[in-house]
């Protein structure tokens, strides 16, 4: 390949020594594992001193050697001698012909990245494809059909007076059918519930994503990043936990460094509310458009305060922001609707169970009082922040899933149990709340026992004291919303 | 790296919003940030074309579009064709 | 222990990697357009000719050098699997700034095979890509794909078969 020319000569001399030395089968041509030895790469050059301990020294004396003739990095001047090449040969077989207007694609993608008219569209795809879309037709009118229509009318009464005829005892009967029953909420919250939320949810994602709109949102959105310790790249991870959290979290791996992969995990788990979680809690304030905006500006200003301390308390510089912008395109149904599919697939696959599961906890907490133990302690964090003692068992629903707690928010909702002033201290406190099960689980999994359990430790404690703070604030400033 | 015409050439953060050039050179002592634009194929010789300076700097190379911060963008020296 | 031979694709993000996959083995992946998505590795069965290949979607790479955890991956598949052929896909639009990878490829040794991607775009944009010259040029077989339609990807299992041949 480019072979040595002008500047090659005491590279290639360097090269064809290291070459000579290396013994080992590395996988790969010795001469490119001698080329990658020269760009110092880390992982290559461990791989080597293991090999060929021997030879090692007289290899990295010749690496420095080497250095010392140039002033880049050798990685440089390779990628240069490469670079003509390529040039040379792209000269040769390309004959060009490049139109000049702008094409359509070309004149929407420049108005995306432009912040006067990005911003703006930024506003509307949130507001139609979350607000619209997920909020009112996913969490609105498919939960109402499926709960009211399928569930309470037809699911529930059959299911109850079957397990009232099969099983004599009511113990029993409870776990699959009574108020916290695997059946009668379990899977109705599972299904009824989560399964529409989510499922639109990952069709406007894979709608945008499919478009080529996130690095654009990615370059709109970098200089706020930086803020918070992170770079535009983050925003795909935190836009997707806006449908998962869980998920958003194991995709943080493709963000280049740990600090940025430790802040993002902290912020996922703590600001950013899952679909589920969102759905709910716009079901929630519904009809209360003041204390949907107190919510979004509180848990906002959480987040990026959270980010900013994050920022400023782990060790490590600030990340660099650069990104493909690939050309905007038509999604395509079929694509959207596989991706959606297997999406959702993973989301139950990972989360049925854990409702299941979560059921028959409650179930046997109830039966052998220690649900009632917890309940009880969990009043007084709950009665701290001005709500209702009732609201504990939301609270405690929230430690198995996040959305199951705001669910059972919803179900105190209905009943006429909370004032304006508590839905919002609830949503918030809620939203911020504890990462579910699965989202703890797998913080643990890609951040280690330490880290996973400091996050949700300060998470437990933190999302109350705002809790507490924003009651206190709208108390003594007198505001009822 | 021979530099010719001193008053050609501009680091990337001083073009105007649709000004061409080639990448006269790479110029950083973070070789991180060096491995970065050298992946993103941000070498001598090719062409690029600045599309937009704020919030990110964002360019066309060749036939792709990329973005980046500023820190990465003031690496980039281009010759200004005219 | 079997012996099925591996076909490994690698390429930069967004070049259409995930679905020149599908195309060859049928498995549906997720599809994703956005640079770095594709995290896990993803495999599949292809029957080429007569031969049964088992086939690699390798994370997203810009260099053999790598940068990221997804580079790290790719690479270490392409040394540690011993791919008996190596599918290089590529932007046909960005053959100038694509090609170094293609030669960092061949420079290792690798039964390298250069798919010429989203090559209706390049025609669209007014690029014409001499094919054989370019063949001449690297030394290696070369294909013109485009793998959301399908076309050229005959082409392509021709151009792997005759090259798994001759190895």
């Amino acid at each position: 390949m480019p072979e040595a020319d002008d500047t090659g000569d005491i590279l290639e001399i360097s090269l064809e020594r290291i070459e000579n030395l290396l013994k080992g089968d590395y996988g790969i041509s010795r001469r490119s594992v001698g080329l990658l030895l020269l760009q110092e790469d880390r992982e290559i050059i461990t791989l080597v001193k293991n090999h060929e301990p021997e030879s090692f020294n007289r290899i990295k004396e010749i690496i420095d050697r080497t250095k010392t003739h140039y002033r880049e990095p050798l990685s440089y001047i390779i990628a240069l001698d490469r670079q003509q090449e390529a040039s040379r040969i792209a000269g040769e077989v390309i004959a060009h012909a490049p139109k000049t207007s702008l094409s359509l694609k070309e004149k929407i993608s420049r108005m995306m990245i432009n912040p006067i008219s990005g911003i703006p569209i930024m506003l509307l795809i949130l507001y139609y494809g979350i607000y619209k879309f997920v909020g009112e037709f996913g969490a609105g009118t498919v939960v109402d059909f499926i709960e009211t229509d399928i569930f309470e009318k037809i699911i529930n009464p059959r299911v109850t007076q079957l397990f009232a005829s099969v099983i004599p005892w009511q113990v029993f009967r409870e776990l699959f059918v009574g108020e916290y029953g695997v059946i009668t909420l379990g899977v109705r919250y599972a299904v009824a519930l989560i399964l529409p939320i989510v499922t639109t949810f990952f069709i406007a994602f894979a709608v945008i994503e499919d478009t080529g709109y996130l690095p654009r949102l990615a370059l709109l959105i970098d200089r706020v990043f930086k803020k918070i310790g992170l770079s535009g790249r983050a925003v795909i991870p935190m836009v997707l936990g806006l449908g998962c959290d869980t998920m958003a979290t194991m995709v943080t791996r493709t963000l280049p460094t740990i600090r940025e992969r430790v802040i993002a995990t902290i912020l996922l788990a703590l600001a950013i509310p899952c679909s589920a979680q969102l759905g709910v809690i716009l079901a929630l304030l519904e009809g209360h458009s003041l204390g949907l905006w107190v919510w979004l500006g509180v848990v906002g200003l959480v987040f990026l305060l959270v980010g900013f301390l994050s920022s400023k308390i782990l060790p490590g510089g600030s990340p660099s922001f650069y990104m493909e912008i690939p050309p905007l395109r038509l999604p395509k149904l079929s694509n959207v609707f596989i991706k959606t599919a297997t999406r959702v697939k993973w989301y139950f696959t990972e989360i049925f169970p854990m409702f299941i599961f979560a059921s028959v906890l409650i179930w046997a907490g109830q039966l052998t009082g220690l649900f009632g133990l917890f309940t009880n302690i969990l009043e007084y964090p709950v009665r701290w922040i001005g709500l209702p003692d009732k609201a504990a068992v939301a609270f405690l629903f929230g430690f198995f899933r996040r959305d199951y707690g705001a669910a059972g928010l919803y179900d105190l909702k209905k009943a006429g149990l909370f004032s304006g002033n508590q839905l919002v201290v609830a949503a918030i406190t809620l939203t911020l709340f504890l990462p579910c099960i699965a989202q703890f689980l797998m913080n643990v999994k890609e951040r280690g026992w330490k880290t996973g359990l400091a996050i949700s430790v300060f998470i437990l404690f933190f999302s109350f004291s705002v809790g507490f703070a924003v009651n206190l604030l709208l108390n003594i400033m007198g505001i009822s919303l | 790296m021979q530099i010719k015409d001193i008053a050609e050439i501009l680091p990337l953060v001083e073009l105007k919003c649709g000004q061409k050039g080639k990448i006269a050179s790479v110029h950083t002592k973070n070789h991180e940030a060096l491995k970065k634009l050298m992946a993103m194929g941000i070498l001598p010789g090719i062409k690029i074309n600045l599309i937009q300076k704020f919030p990110s700097y964002v360019f066309q190379l060749g036939q792709s579009q990329y973005a980046v911060d500023k820190e990465l963008a003031e690496c980039i020296l281009v010759r200004i064709s005219t | 222990m079997s012996f099925i031979k591996k076909i490994a694709i690698v390429g930069s993000p967004n070049v259409g990697k995930s679905l020149l996959f599908n195309r060859l083995t049928g498995i549906y992946a997720v599809v994703s357009n956005y640079p770095g998505t594709t995290v896990d590795v993803t495999r599949g069965k292809a029957k080429i000719g007569e031969e049964e290949y088992e086939v690699i979607d390798t994370p997203g790479m810009y260099s053999l050098l790598p940068i990221t955890e997804e580079e790290r991956v790719a690479r270490k598949i392409l040394r540690e699997e011993k791919p008996s052929v190596v599918i290089h896909i590529i932007d046909a639009k960005n053959l100038e700034r694509m090609l170094p990878l293609t030669f960092q490829l061949i420079e290792a040794g690798l039964p390298v095979v250069l798919a010429l991607n989203i090559i209706d775009e390049a025609e669209k944009i007014g690029l014409a890509i001499d094919l054989p010259l370019l063949e001449k040029e690297l030394k290696i077989p070369v294909a013109g794909t485009v793998s959301t339609t399908g076309r050229g990807i005959d082409a392509l299992k021709g151009r792997i078969k005759e090259y798994a041949r001759s190895r």
